[in-house]
């Protein structure tokens, strides 16, 4: 009866598709939701499948659904076909076969050389992340004699379900806590995060531009004007140039009214209007499920109350009926988990999560944070989800080594280490912090942080040859600032020796969290969750920098350039986008007329020395 | 040169600019030097000039007060009737660009005065530093003073026996113990409610209902009883009617507890038994009551000199208020908060009320339960940063104050920016209301002005309760955040008073936005430039400016913290407490 539904003529593909609609719970669910509405005593036999019919396609149905199912994976896919490196491989997916958007491949302007001679530098320098790492946690083990894994005492396990509020769930605070207590953090081993944002960096620093293999074709392969010259990152991505920008993210331009621009104006009447114009929309893109609908609300920004559930929307890779109920599911399993064992990994978590208890906008989610992490170092759906799950060591039975390690003689679910494949980085509890804001409840909130995760976040600190990796991101950065501002860039990077992307590469890395104002980054996200692109981070670090271009080039020293961009909380990013990138532009005349003055002073400057 | 010749680049200058609050860009200069310094020997004649001006001045405002009424558009509403005003659905925050930055204004404006202003103040924290960096001169003198940021028992001793010159400035009022000791407070509303039901209606006498259910140990003893037996299973809070920071609180759920704990303290020897359960031993509560006598007398002994204060006059009864318990308090990350206020009152006839945009939210340390069993544990209920600091779970290093924008930011999006904005002009009419009731009471002396820090409580229907209101807030800093954060606050509040006269213009009409203070009250509801929706701006974007210096206590503090925790409490907890 479904599988008439799905959209495949191929009779023996059908089989295939249902046993694939079969392992999911929803299916199930709407099954039996579909069986009670057809067996009502007081419906005839003629009703059925007009009811049926009914039943699957109203809104919020099951085949609203799948629509939406569909489009997410399909803008997934679409940032990832070129991300593996590999042809889709043939799988009986149904999704695959549809027709992908096509972005252009930032490498096609290379050659078949070139390009294998990239992506081999990007793979050793992951490869490299990756030795150290595991040589880190290996020293770590023989160090201090910590195991990887221990199975928590009954004590301690027993604390875990101390019913705070009558009901019979595990309360994750309560039992870390009193776990805490007992410690005494007697062997207080500091365990940091596996690798930080500067390991990152010096293994992107390591990646070289490509050369071509005959001279003749030097020409092609150069790059364009902006990406390389001055560069510290060198990658041959073909960049976006601020028209591409423009066109690419033409919501983003003052001519459309922004949440975060446009609501908060000293015009408050037609701010009034606007805002209940908007609330109309989103309404109806909230009643409606549609994920390309809300999708294209989210470019303008959304309305806080309704973040939670639009971004839900547009971000569940899951087929689910009840989001809340799921959510509940998937955690249970989770926390009895965290209650059980005890991971090596949860000490780095906790300790990471510390770190935001200094900052005065996040302390208060200190717990949840935790909790969120905890929870998603225990998730094995990261495996077949998170493109990055392979960094942990991933199979366990084949490491004898580690297996060894591994203390307890109870039966492990374990596959891969940590659970998840994912080796934490440190700052970690930064992308977390995001979810807080959005989300009561920690269930409701470790799906929204698992699927961020999966979507987006894992790009932030993973070395890959796709534009919208950290990589890209930073080569991205880099051709942005040169074309708002080459003369800021030029002497930041040359005259105080201070490119500017080791500043920037924290807020790419973090998303701009612990930088921005935290409303300020729920309406960043809002439009990177909308077009689907990172770029925009990108964007808006150049933006900052060239507002700050006057301190900029008065510093003189690192330290004065760090004042020069701290204090970043005031800023507001939608309008500071829009000026830069759509507004904003010097005339060739100034332009000229500064870099004579510019490059006057430098030969004045060669004939002091 | 290189330099120079870069920077003077062209600067893009463009409309949006403005929106980009550029203005918090540059840096704030601290006004630490006058701005114009005359020549020694024409000192005198300058003097002479400006004040003749001064006079002119003041000749021209009584001609303006007399022949026109120039408040063009502070809307005159009856001072007792606070209407609940229209409010926004929108998700607006009314943020405004232009901050009143100092040395823009000391450039418009005539140089009057020469000499620093006088201060006297026996406060050794952010106080001192802001009139400090003020260019402020600290003086000695009993009376010889322009300015005295006064403790309360100097404003009860001294205030009566003295006489203060023309400009002269105090920071209490004669009796601001009707508003700030939790009895009167109580007595006050209660009055205030059954003059508005009786004047304008039920509706508008409930409008006043923001203090729990409340009455006045022992004195009240027989209507407290009667009112806990018509709801069993209720909790109370007891607290000392004069203690803050939360001394001598707790939590009673059964009657046998008020019973033991008026036989504790009707005896004579007993009175330390109410006494001793403060800072020092707060966990030592209401079960313990009965049991370790022993226990408490250490307490008191390691409580110091503010025990052998209130055990002098243990003779005497202490009163207690008893409160209905707020149960369901709203949670965030599971715990309990309270918000701090800062209200800024420079006149009570006619009400003139500033409140600051910078409030924050002080978090327990502990996961909130009503569980019975933990009722004692006031690390889980109570909130006062004096309490928290003993909790096992507390971190000096650890922020504990969250600004109201993100207790908005937050809010919003579980509730909608509708519900949130009425909650903050909730919370505003609240204050406004508190200070009415007292109104008729207060003795107004033009002298003096006061610096409220309100203490109010949000549940779980988005309702705000005053739990109190504090005469002389905590000023210390426990970090950095915390100091820049109060050190803006004075800052600002001393710009209001404008002792300097930077800023009094001609027609003295109080401006509406100084620094983070927005003028709410002005012998009426203030509505500002916005006309039919309203809603308050507490809570708004008001970035946090970098204090001139870094809070050097804070250092030494931390040293003397692990050295001895005891000692070093008494000297720098003294202010928050009143009586």
């Amino acid at each position: 009866m479904l599988s008439q539904n799905v959209r495949h003529p191929h009779p023996e593909d059908i089989e295939q598709h249902e046993i694939h609609l079969r392992n999911n719970v929803s299916y199930w669910s709407v099954k039996s939701h579909l069986k009670t509405c057809a067996t009502m005593p007081s419906t005839s036999l003629n009703e059925v499948p007009s009811i049926i019919d009914e039943e699957f396609n109203k809104v919020g149905g099951f085949s609203q659904l799948l629509d939406n199912t569909i489009a997410n994976r399909r803008s997934n896919l679409g940032l990832r076909c070129w991300n593996t490196n590999s042809k889709p491989k043939p799988t009986v997916n149904p999704f695959l076969s549809l027709n992908i958007p096509k972005r252009n491949a930032p490498l096609s302007h290379l050659d078949a050389f070139a390009q294998n001679h990239f992506e081999t530098q990007v793979r050793i320098a992951k490869n490299d992340l990756d030795k150290i790492v595991r040589k880190r946690l290996e020293r770590l083990l023989r160090d201090n004699r910590i195991s990887l894994v221990e199975r928590r005492r009954k004590v301690d396990e027993d604390n875990f379900f101390v019913d705070t509020f009558g009901t019979s769930c595990i309360n994750l605070s309560a039992g870390l806590e009193y776990v805490r207590s007992q410690e005494h953090r007697k062997d207080a081993v500091v365990l940091v995060g596996l690798y930080t944002d500067d390991d990152i960096f010096e293994a992107m620093r390591g990646i070289q531009s490509p050369k071509s293999r005959n001279e003749s074709d030097s020409k092609k392969t150069e790059p364009s004007l902006f990406s390389s010259f001055w560069s510290t990152c060198h990658a041959p991505f073909q960049c976006l140039t601020i028209e591409d920008f423009r066109y690419q993210f033409k919501e983003m331009c003052p001519n459309y009214q922004h949440i975060g621009a446009d609501n908060d104006f000293d015009n408050f009447d037609n701010a009034t209007e606007f805002n209940c114009k908007l609330n109309l929309d989103f309404n109806q893109a909230t009643l409606s499920k549609s994920v390309n609908n809300a999708r294209h609300l989210s470019k303008l920004g959304i309305p806080a109350h309704l973040r939670p559930q639009i971004w839900d929307l547009i971000i569940q890779s899951e087929i689910c009926i009840d989001l809340k109920q799921y959510a509940k599911d998937q955690c249970l399993h989770l926390k009895a988990q965290v209650a059980r064992y005890d991971l090596l990994i949860d000490q780095m978590i906790i300790y990471d999560s510390e770190d935001c208890k200094a900052d005065e906008n996040y302390f208060v989610f200190e717990d949840m944070v935790q909790d969120i992490l905890l929870l998603w170092t225990r998730d094995e759906w990261n495996l077949s989800k998170s493109p990055n799950a392979q960094t942990g060591f991933h199979d366990i039975e084949a490491e004898a080594e580690i297996k060894a390690k591994m203390k307890g003689k109870w039966n492990l679910p374990m596959k891969s280490y940590p659970p998840n494949g994912i080796f934490p980085c440190s700052g970690i509890s930064y992308y977390a912090l995001i979810v807080t804001f959005l989300h009561t409840d920690l269930e409701s909130a470790y799906i929204t942080f698992r699927e961020l995760y999966a979507r987006y976040f894992f790009k932030l600190h993973t070395i890959t040859s796709a534009p919208d990796g950290i990589l890209g991101l930073s080569v991205t950065f880099e051709s942005f600032l040169k074309q708002l501002d080459p003369l800021l860039f030029l002497h930041l990077t040359h005259e105080l020796g201070c490119p500017p992307v080791t500043y920037a590469f924290r807020w790419l890395m973090y998303g701009f969290v612990g930088v921005l104002d935290v409303e300020q980054i729920l309406l960043l996200w809002d439009r990177i969750i909308g077009f689907d692109r990172m770029e925009i981070l990108s964007a808006l670090a150049a933006a900052i920098f060239v507002f700050r271009r006057e301190r900029l080039l008065e510093a003189k020293t690192e330290k004065e350039l760090e004042v020069a961009l701290s204090d970043l909380a005031t800023i507001k990013i939608i309008p500071l986008l829009q000026h830069y990138f759509f507004v904003f532009h010097t005339e060739a005349d100034t332009l000229t007329k500064e870099w004579k003055m510019f490059t006057s002073d430098l030969s004045n400057f060669d004939e002091l020395d | 040169m290189l330099q120079s010749s870069a920077a003077a680049g062209s600067i893009p200058n463009s409309s949006y600019q403005s929106s980009v609050n550029i203005s918090q860009d540059l840096p704030q200069q601290p006004p630490e030097k006058p701005l114009f310094v005359f020549p020694r020997q024409t000192i005198d004649q300058q003097l002479q000039q400006v004040l003749s001006v001064k006079e002119k001045d003041k000749e021209k405002d009584k001609e303006a007060s007399t022949t026109s009424n120039n408040y063009s558009d502070s809307p005159t509403a009856s001072s007792t009737t606070l209407h609940i005003r229209q409010r926004s659905p929108s998700t607006t925050n009314p943020t405004t660009t232009t901050t009143a930055s100092l040395s823009n204004i000391n450039n418009n404006n005539q140089p009057t005065i020469t000499q620093p202003i006088r201060f006297k103040t026996h406060l050794r924290n952010t106080v001192l530093d802001v009139f400090k960096d003020r260019g402020w001169k600290e003086t000695d003198s009993d009376t010889d003073w322009d300015f005295h940021w006064a403790d309360v028992h100097w404003v009860h001793e001294m205030f009566d026996h003295m006489y203060l010159g023309e400009g002269q400035r105090i920071n209490h009022f004669r009796n601001h113990y009707e508003l700030t000791r939790k009895d009167l407070l109580v007595k006050n509303m209660k009055r205030m409610i059954k003059t508005m039901e009786k004047e304008y209606g039920k509706a508008e006498g409930a409008k006043f209902d923001f203090i729990c259910t409340s009455y006045v140990l022992p004195q009240e003893h027989a209507l407290f009883q009667e009112e806990f037996k018509r709801n069993p299973g209720s909790v109370w809070i007891m607290k000392p009617v004069g203690k803050a920071q939360g001394k001598g609180i707790f939590l009673i759920n059964k009657m046998s507890q008020i019973n033991q704990w008026r036989t504790k303290n009707g005896g004579g020897g007993g009175g330390g038994g109410g006494n001793g359960t403060n800072a020092a031993a707060p966990v030592a509560i209401a079960p313990n009551l009965g049991g370790s006598k022993a226990n408490m007398a250490g307490a008191d002994k390691s409580a110091g000199g503010a025990a052998a204060n209130s055990q002098g006059d243990a003779d005497i009864p202490e009163a207690y208020i008893v409160q209905r318990y707020i149960e369901n308090p709203y949670l965030i990350g599971g715990k309990k908060f309270d918000l701090r206020i800062y209200v800024l009152v420079t006149s009570y006839s006619p009400l003139v009320v500033h409140i600051h945009r910078n409030g924050f939210c002080r978090f327990s340390n502990h996961q909130f339960t009503m569980n019975v069993k933990d009722i004692s544990n006031l690390y889980i209920h109570a909130t006062n940063v004096a309490i928290q600091k003993h909790s096992p779970n507390y971190d000096s290093d650890k922020g504990c104050k969250w600004l109201l924008r993100n207790l908005k930011t937050f809010l919003v999006s579980k509730h909608g920016s509708q519900a949130v904005n009425t909650l903050f002009t909730d919370m505003e009419a609240l204050v406004v209301r508190s200070l009415l009731s007292v109104q008729k009471v207060m003795i107004h002396d033009k002298h003096c002005f006061e610096l409220y820090g309100y203490d109010i409580l949000i549940d779980t229907n988005l309702k705000p309760w005053l739990l109190e209101v504090n005469a002389s807030p905590s000023l210390t800093a426990e970090t950095q955040f915390d100091y820049d954060l109060k050190h803006q606050m004075l800052n600002d509040a001393f710009d209001v008073l404008d002792l300097e006269k930077r800023f009094t213009t001609a027609d003295k009409k109080p401006r509406t936005k100084v620094g983070g203070f927005d003028l709410v009250y002005n012998d009426g509801p203030v509505k500002q430039e916005r006309t039919i929706h309203y809603s308050s701006y507490l809570g708004c974007h008001h970035p946090i400016v970098r204090a001139p210096r870094v809070k050097k206590r804070l250092e030494k503090k931390m040293a003397a913290a692990k050295a001895n925790q005891g000692e070093e409490e008494e000297e720098e907890e003294e202010e928050e407490e009143e009586e």
